[in-house]
């Protein structure tokens, strides 16, 4: 009797923690916290808040920043031209990369994600530009535009020949999109790997039922692939690059 | 060579409010769905 009504009691009310046991559970949560708040105080906090100080100084680098000018630095930003060029260039690749290469980052990962021959080395052929560092990177997409100078031509005496990718690239309204092409080659794998976990784990039995139902693969794709493996989206939405 | 560091920390900041104007915004428009309880 007395079991009974002890654990019908302890079903109704949760048994309440004393106040000393629940504040040793927080002191053991903050000292856990500890270590990775006080680097992130150390190193993001204190340098933005040092950041916005030196903003308002007229400061070079060296010695003391003593020469206080207010907001005048963030009326310069307004008039730069160059700040105002590199902010349009950042949104022009962001905007291309959620519009073109996380599409086809998608479409990538729905390819190899099914059961066909070869998926494997597939995977790792696309995977493998994320690998690289991004001075190899840019290394190897500098090769195009670097004169073309074979034996016989360094006898002769007139100017290299250049690749029509180089002459493209030099073009100023082509350098943007050369650079958006190197980022999504770099890139696109990384992000075909992330969408292809979120493709492995949707249930083969509700692919299954859709079928039974008789949805064709872009209905598959549409109503089932892309909703169910929704939550790689979000973060990839949100850095693309 | 002379380096603008007080102009360069402003950039900084005003690069700064824009991630977090963008953050702040995603975190109020988006619904808030629980993506990891699966479907």
């Amino acid at each position: 009797m007395q079991i009974a009504s002890t654990g019908r009691h302890s079903l109704e009310r949760p048994q309440e923690t004393r106040p000393s046991s629940r504040f040793q559970d927080r002191l053991i949560i903050a000292l856990f916290l500890l270590p990775s708040i006080s680097l992130f105080l150390v190193f993001v906090v204190y340098p933005i808040f040092q950041s916005i100080y030196y903003s308002l100084f007229n400061w070079k680098g060296l010695g003391p920043a003593v020469d206080f000018i207010a907001l005048d630095n963030y009326k310069r930003i307004l008039t730069d031209r160059v700040f105002m060029l590199a902010l349009r260039n950042n949104v022009i690749i962001v905007a291309l990369s959620l519009l073109l290469q996380l599409p086809l980052s998608l479409v990538l990962a729905v390819m190899v994600g099914r059961d066909l021959p070869g998926r494997a080395f597939f995977r790792s052929i696309f995977f493998m530009p994320y690998v690289f560092s991004e001075v190899i990177v840019a290394i190897m997409w500098l090769l195009p535009s670097i004169p073309t100078r074979s034996r016989l031509h360094q006898c002769s005496s007139g100017p290299p020949p250049r690749s029509r990718a180089a002459r493209l690239a030099r073009r100023s309204k082509y350098r943007l999109m050369c650079i958006f092409v190197v980022l999504s080659w770099k890139y696109f794998g990384f992000h075909m790997l992330l969408y292809l976990t979120g493709l492995q784990n949707i249930p083969s039995e509700v692919e299954e039922a859709a079928r039974i139902d008789g949805a064709n693969r872009y209905q598959l794709l549409t109503q089932i692939t892309i909703p169910c493996s929704a939550a790689p989206f979000v973060p990839r939405s949100i850095c693309p690059s | 060579m002379r380096f603008y560091l007080g102009y360069g920390s402003a950039v900084a900041i005003v690069m700064f409010l824009i991630c977090l104007g963008f953050s702040l915004a995603y975190q109020r428009l988006a619904p808030q769905q629980d993506y990891l309880g699966g479907i």
